[in-house]
């Protein structure tokens, strides 16, 4: 099995653990990820509210890019995902911005058919080299960490190709493997506000201070999430949160490749622990139990 | 609020009309209704966001409010995105334009994948972002979402520091400070680039960018 791994501008920055904690899973389940030569930022939310066609030109190039290895493109990002896949959703169904599409892309002489997939991190690790694989990996069990799945939005939606739009699974599923008491958690799509962030900072605090009041009403320890933006909001900015809510969360909010790593006995040094703001190494060393 | 209620997909005109009003009346109030002028209301103004929406029946749409009953920011929005959709439909592009409305959306697309008529709400408030440019007034997020797009197009990648350096010299200098504690602590997590990634192919994201312009026009 191989893909081409596109990691997208946040894990070379603000995610830079997910980005490590991803390639050296995929290395110890023996999963090839060629990061795709010369790949450029998918355009997030950001361009489809300055330039429609752009922001499917823009993505276009890096599936076209992978199409040409003939790999299918990894991706962890939840928003990297939906653009490239809005890119060929657009392009496969809609016949007049395709030849809008097709007409740019050969001004700079790059071929692309649609035909690629897209398949995000987590999909790939439950349905392709599935659980039965990951149980039979599992050198380190979680034994009890107690855990809320926050999916956030755009891994599920707006095409339901892997998971249920409101109600998935999948996270769930794969930390039970792992040994991890996986709880109820309902704002598990809900949305962090994602880069808002930086423009509607305060309306964009509540979302998260809401996210971050149910997990600990909840009694996790931890909030393992499959998205740079919902890490940064939820862990980045907890301590304005409780500046701002006068609360005092300090709950660790960890990729779920980060526990998948550390449970099928990746060393904890691979998989960027000391990075999340949160202190999270601890947490993990306690249920681990002590490994360099 | 009776009138909105309308279930019918082929919308006559005088159900267009109540919904029109009922897009008037301000929350709050008891039904007083401001009469529109039929002149301000531009007929293509519909059509022109599905095309940039790739929605293909915005008049499907039976003003359920599934959306706006799924939105985390419908309170904060002048027009909830059901209102908003009876607006667009109506043809009050200036009105839709100028609200407030498309700013706060996340893209979260709960209210797409909740709409029962399938219209792809989250694609028609890019599209009025979209239909904006030109005359985008002091909004934090018009600027966000500029200096965005002009970042990736000298680097092809996001450089988070520049972006952040772009945005305040085009909103508050001010901001920078109040940003410097957590960049700090992102910089010693190694989370933070000071120097941007660049992509060697930038030029032909540049050409992407100067064709787009001229093969939009050929659409519309
Ligand atoms: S959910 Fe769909 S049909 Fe219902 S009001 Fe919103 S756009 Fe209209
Ligand atoms: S996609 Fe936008 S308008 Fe729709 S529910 Fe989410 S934030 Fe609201």
């Amino acid at each position: 099995m191989n893909f081409a791994y596109y990691p997208g501008c946040s894990l070379h920055a603000s995610g830079r653990e997910y980005d490590e904690s991803t390639r050296a899973v995929f290395e110890a389940l023996g999963v090839g990820l060629q990061e795709i030569d010369d790949w450029n930022c998918c355009g997030t939310t950001a361009l489809p509210s300055t330039n429609y066609l752009f922001s499917l030109l823009v993505p276009a190039r890096n599936l076209a890019l992978a199409e040409q290895k003939g790999q299918d493109v990894a991706v962890a990002c939840n928003s990297c995902y939906v653009s490239l896949r809005r890119a060929k959703t657009v392009y496969e169904g809609n016949p007049v911005w395709r030849s809008k599409m097709e007409q740019a892309l050969a001004k700079i002489k790059t071929n692309f058919s649609g035909k690629v997939q897209v398949r995000h991190v987590l999909d790939i690790v439950v349905n392709e080299i599935g659980l039965e694989r990951i149980s039979a990996n599992v050198k380190r069990p979680l034994q009890g960490l107690k855990v809320v799945p926050y999916y956030g939005c755009q891994i599920a939606r707006p095409l339901n190709e892997f998971a249920h739009p409101e109600l998935p699974t999948e996270m769930d599923r794969l930390l039970k493997t792992l040994g991890a008491k996986v709880l109820r958690y309902d704002h598990k799509t809900k949305c962090c506000g994602g880069s808002h962030i930086t423009t509607k900072e305060a309306d964009t605090l509540g979302l998260n201070q809401e996210l971050l009041d149910e997990a600990q009403m909840r009694g996790a320890e931890a909030i393992v999430v499959s998205c740079p933006l919902c890490q940064l909001n939820l862990d980045a900015y907890q301590e304005k949160i409780n500046q701002r809510f006068n609360t005092n969360y300090q709950i660790p909010v960890i990729y779920f490749t980060q526990l998948l790593g550390a449970a099928i006995g990746v060393p904890l040094k691979k998989l960027g622990l000391n990075r999340n703001l949160v202190p999270a190494k601890r947490l993990v060393q306690k249920y681990i139990g002590e490994v360099i | 609020m009776a009138v909105e209620m309308s279930a019918q997909e082929e919308v006559s005109g005088e159900i267009m009309v109540n919904q029109v009003m009922a897009a008037q009346r301000e929350p709050g109030t008891t039904g007083e209704m401001r009469v529109i002028d039929e002149e301000s209301l531009d007929p293509e103004f519909m059509r022109l966001v599905e095309v940039f929406s790739g929605n293909e029946h915005i008049n499907a749409c039976i003003q359920c409010g599934t959306c706006s009953g799924s939105c985390a920011f419908s309170y904060k929005m002048q027009h909830t995105p059901r209102k908003l959709m009876a607006m667009i439909r109506a043809g009050m592009r200036e009105e839709v334009l100028e609200s407030d409305t498309f700013w706060y959306c996340t893209s979260c697309y709960y209210c797409s994948v909740r709409c029962p008529r399938g219209i792809n709400l989250t694609e028609v408030m890019y599209a009025l972002r979209h239909l904006t440019v030109g005359k985008r007034k002091n909004h934090e997020a018009a600027a966000f979402y500029d200096c965005f797009n002009s970042v990736l197009r000298s680097y092809g990648r996001l450089y988070e520091s520049g972006l952040l350096v772009r945005l305040a010299l085009k909103t508050d200098p001010m901001s920078l400070v109040a940003y410097g504690p957590l960049g700090v602590k992102m910089f010693l997590k190694g989370k933070l680039n000071l120097l941007p990634e660049r992509v060697r192919a930038l030029d032909d994201i540049r050409k992407l960018y100067d064709l787009v312009g001229e093969l939009e026009e050929e659409t519309v």
